[in-house]
């Protein structure tokens, strides 16, 4: 019995950690139609930053090829773990400074030219990681990472993970909804609707869009630092596209573009088919078969349901 | 007010403006005619800063501006519609207006949080003044609507109280009558000479609609080919031999 709960508890855990990467897709595409089919790239660059800074120095017994680990895991105040705010933080940081510089150069592009810029570097990425061993490990990847309040015994770590992630999940929807609330969110959804009006009303469209960009991009890597101390292992395979990238895109368009809720939403939704579609019978169990269950989900979806499940307001 | 002196604009060997001067004066509507390719539209983006003049000077209220961003023109209170309505359709007709005014406090992704309270108060003050526009052009029973569901003739009268929201001097409608029905030709044209008059808005119109644009417009200028060909009164153009020849056509007399 304890087994199915701890299974149950891990799922709504990774479920809300892909919450937080479909937030932040939402402010790209759902909010300002940006194309962005490199969510992976934030995702491992907020994923990459925290295991490294919150990692100890590498362990030479133990043939670590990294050369440095930021060690924040021993900062602590009066017994709390404050080193993990702050991580999340360095991590959405971090893909902000990626994602102002991409943004300025790819955004005058066409929608379908920033998708393929953003795919590019997705993969450009894990190959450099893979690569470049004295990052993080190359193949070998990150392993034993630390995590948040370790020190507290209830049994069972993965309850107080899931608290964590709650935590951050309220903590990014309530900025996320926030500003999409704000006249600022008012005019990324101008700009999705009629980007040439937004420019005849002497709207300076760039700005908005690298800021949509940087903020997006920031949330996603708040999501890649929660999934690396939940799972506390990551190697380049990880952000392979398949399960960084495109079951993203179908959680939000299951779930309802353009709608916060509709992205939390669709996130548990879809999570949970994937999740659950292992326990088929036979050979519909196979991994390839149960993308094409998200991919036939994904199409049924786009002919009766396109806004999603919540849709926009 | 307006002033347009040897503007030339190239698109490799066509000349879709070829030195073209005119000036518009102030408290006046101004139609602008020609034929198809005439140059008409491209006038209009080069005035609001669209494209970039090849050669010759732009001057609004003695200032040169054939080099400014549109941002800067906006600010100035040019601002220009397009042939197809623009109107954001997933918005609200309300949210339509709130969202044109430039320099709103709250649309800094950074300081908007800090300010909110100097964002409220702008926002208060532009309700206030698109409730006052929609009246204006008799949309204020949509307030709530989607702006996708309105009819086209609705969608260029919305067009117009938005740009009512941005402190316009100088209006640019390209084709506003273009696709509507004639009882809202109509009310369009009410609506353009009560802003015309009420507020002292000049207009700018490209127009094929000739009873349309003959009734409403003050002085008519009719381009041909990239150049201007007459400027004058409606009754001076229906006159114009030339404008008839290249134009509107000869009717047995």
């Amino acid at each position: 019995m304890d087994s199915i709960l701890y299974f149950f508890i891990g799922f709504l855990i990774m479920s809300g950690i892909y919450s937080v990467f479909t937030v932040g897709l939402n402010i790209h595409w759902g909010q300002t139609g940006l194309f962005n089919i490199g969510i992976a790239s934030f995702f491992l660059l907020g994923a990459y930053t925290a295991a490294i800074f919150s990692s100890p120095s590498p362990n030479l017994a133990k043939y670590e090829e990294y050369l440095w680990g930021g060690n924040f895991s021993q900062l602590t105040l009066l017994g709390v773990d404050i080193w993990f705010p702050i991580i999340l933080l360095l991590s959405a940081f971090i893909c902000i400074l990626v994602a102002i510089p991409l943004a300025m150069v790819t955004i005058r592009l066409k929608e379908d030219y920033l998708a393929l810029v953003t795919l590019g570097l997705a993969e450009t990425l894990r190959i450099v990681f893979i690569n470049e061993t004295w990052l993080a490990n190359g193949t070998r990847g990150m392993y034993s990472i630390p995590r948040p309040f370790d020190y507290i015994n209830i049994g069972n770590y993965d309850y107080i993970y899931f608290v964590v992630v709650v935590i951050t999940l309220i903590f990014v929807y309530f900025i996320a909804q926030k500003a999409t609330n704000s006249p600022w969110g008012r005019v990324l959804r101008g700009i999705k609707d009629n980007e040439t009006t937004m420019i005849a009303s002497g709207k300076n469209v760039l700005k908005f869009k690298v800021e949509a960009f940087a903020f997006g991009a920031g949330i996603m890597g708040i999501g890649g630092a929660l999934f690396t101390h939940g799972k506390r292992f990551i190697d380049p395979i990880t952000f392979e596209p398949m399960l960084a990238t495109f079951i993203i895109w179908s959680m939000l368009m299951v779930g309802g573009s353009g709608n916060n809720k509709g992205a939390i939403f669709g996130s548990f939704l879809m999570w949970g088919i994937w999740t659950f579609t292992q326990f088929l019978p036979g050979f519909l169990s196979d991994a390839n078969l149960r993308f094409v269950f998200v991919g036939l989900i994904i199409i049924l979806f786009q002919l009766y349901k396109p806004q999603g499940i919540i849709p926009a307001k | 007010m307006l002033k347009i002196e040897e503007v030339y604009k190239y698109f490799g060997g066509v000349k879709a403006v070829d030195g073209v001067s005119f000036d518009i004066s102030s408290e006046k509507i101004t139609g602008l005619i020609g034929p198809n390719g005439a140059g008409k539209s491209t006038i209009f983006n080069l005035i609001t800063g669209f494209s970039r003049v090849d050669e010759g000077s732009i001057k609004f209220e003695n200032k040169e501006i054939s080099q400014f961003s549109t941002q800067k023109m906006v600010d100035m209170g040019l601002i220009r519609t397009f042939q197809l309505p623009g109107e954001l359709k997933n918005m609200s007709v309300l949210d339509n207006l709130l969202v044109s005014p430039r320099h709103h406090p709250g649309e800094s992704l950074l300081f908007g949080w800090i300010n909110s309270r100097k964002s409220n108060h702008f926002e208060v003050k532009n309700i206030v003044a698109a409730k006052k526009n929609l009246e204006i052009v008799g949309l204020t029973h949509l307030i709530n609507e989607k702006a996708g569901n309105l009819s086209t003739g609705q969608k260029k009268l919305l067009e117009l109280a938005r740009i009512l929201m941005m402190n316009p001097k100088l209006i640019l409608l390209d084709e506003p009558a273009a696709g509507i029905n004639p009882t809202l030709i109509n009310s369009l044209s009410k609506v353009i000479l009560d802003i015309n008059k009420k507020q002292r808005i000049d207009f700018v119109i490209i127009e094929h609609n000739m009873d349309f644009i003959m009734s409403l417009s003050d002085e008519i200028i009719v381009m041909a080919e990239g150049k201007t060909l007459f400027k004058g009164t409606p009754e001076e153009v229906r006159k114009n031999d030339k404008v008839l020849n290249s134009y509107l056509g000869y009717s047995e007399k």
